[in-house]
Formats: C-alpha cells, sequence, structure tokens
C-alpha cells in the first residue's frame, strides 16, 4: 500500500524519530511504512492520520484501486 | 536494567542451569533441575519487563506472530512424529496395557528408560528455536526490519 507520510513529514518537517515517538512505535516502523513494506493496522492508519491532521484515504493508496 | 546486561544475565542463568542439571542428575533428582529451570524462565520474564529501550510496536508484534506460526506448523509435525513412535514402544508388548506396579525404589540402571525420548526431545527444541530465530530474521527483513533511510 503507497502512502503519503514522507510528503507530510515532509510539509511539517518531522523528523522519523519525532513521528514515532509521537505515535508509539520505533523509528524502524516508520520507515518500513514509507517505505511500503509494512501496512499499518487500521488503528496505526488512524492515529498517523490524526498526528497529521488529515483524513486517512489522504495519507494511503490502494495499490489496487484503478488509476 | 540495559539490554546488554540482560542478554549476559541470559548467558549466566544457562550456565547455572547446565551447573543444576549436573546436580540433579548426580543426586537422581529430575525435581531439581525442572523447579530450577521454572524459577529461571519466571524470573527472567519479569525482568525482561524492566529492560530499557526494549521498543515493541504492532509491526515487531506481527513478526513474532508470523515466526511463531511458521515454526509451530513445522515442529507440530515433528514432535508428534516422536510421541507417535514412544507410543507404540510403550504399548508395543502383549496386550499393550499394564497397570504400572507399585511404586518402589529401582537403581538407575533398571529405571524406566525415558532418557532417549528427552535427549531427543532436547534437540528438537534446540532445531526449534534455530529455525524460529530464522524465520524471525526472515520476516523481520520482509516487514522492514533492516531498511535503512536518508535520515
Amino acid at each position: 500500500m503507497k502512502n503519503k507520510i514522507k510528503v507530510h513529514r515532509a510539509m511539517r518537517e518531522i523528523t522519523q524519530e519525532q513521528l514515532a515517538v509521537g505515535l508509539g512505535v520505533t523509528r524502524q516502523t516508520i520507515i518500513a511504512i514509507e517505505k511500503g513494506k509494512y501496512d499499518p493496522s487500521l488503528s496505526l492508519a488512524f492515529r498517523i492520520a490524526r498526528f497529521f491532521n488529515v483524513r486517512v484515504d489522504e495519507l494511503f493508496l490502494d495499490d489496487e484501486a484503478a488509476p | 536494567m540495559k539490554r546488554n546486561s540482560f542478554y549476559l544475565l541470559i548467558g549466566i542463568t544457562g550456565l547455572v542451569l547446565v551447573g543444576v542439571l549436573y546436580l540433579s542428575i548426580l543426586l537422581s533428582r529430575p525435581l531439581i533441575i525442572q523447579a530450577a529451570f521454572l524459577i529461571a524462565v519466571i524470573v527472567l520474564y519479569a525482568i525482561k519487563r524492566t529492560v530499557a529501550a526494549t521498543v515493541e510496536d504492532e509491526r515487531t508484534n506481527v513478526i513474532t506472530q508470523h515466526a511463531a506460526v511458521a515454526t509451530l506448523s513445522i515442529f507440530w509435525v515433528a514432535f508428534f512424529l516422536v510421541s507417535l513412535g514412544s507410543v507404540v514402544f510403550e504399548f508395543s508388548t502383549p496386550l499393550g496395557f499394564h497397570f504400572p506396579p507399585p511404586p518402589q525404589y529401582l537403581p538407575p540402571e533398571s529405571g524406566p528408560h525415558f532418557g532417549k525420548l528427552g535427549l531427543m526431545q532436547l534437540g528438537l527444541l534446540g532445531l526449534m528455536i534455530v529455525l524460529y530465530g530464522g524465520f524471525r530474521m526472515y520476516y523481520a527483513r520482509k516487514f522492514g526490519d533492516w531498511e535503512s533511510d536518508e535520515e
């Protein structure tokens, strides 16, 4: 699943470490999510969206959705 | 406690347990090593909760779950095979089922020979731990454990 976490992080000038601490996860998890290696649970996805004050569907994109 | 100190403690506990096993064999008292092992595991689990910088989150939990399921899906077959083999030895006597004789002192050399089964199970447990470690590394890599970033 693709996502725009890196973009939102860059817009707010937040490091992966700061985001990880804010969400209560490891920095490695943030890296894995950003690189598409790990799809977060719904709960974590909502927490990330809340962190950036955006909707979940603005943050995560379905790979199988038609372009 | 720091993480490295915890790993050191695990190593020391392992060595102590080997000594306790030796003592248990010398005294022919299996309860000694069984009690020591159980206490050691409980104490180590309790100490693990105090280890600093141990960060677990949902991704590490997913890795652990995948590795555990993959290991179990292989080793339940192996343990079943060993158990079935020992059941055959137990019951392949005339009429099969026998009531146990009344308890009495048996010299070690004429006692029940469960030792080989125990050794085989220990070997299987060792292999299981190695396989679990392998699966854990595989899933950790799959879920991005060794990914690096520019930051």
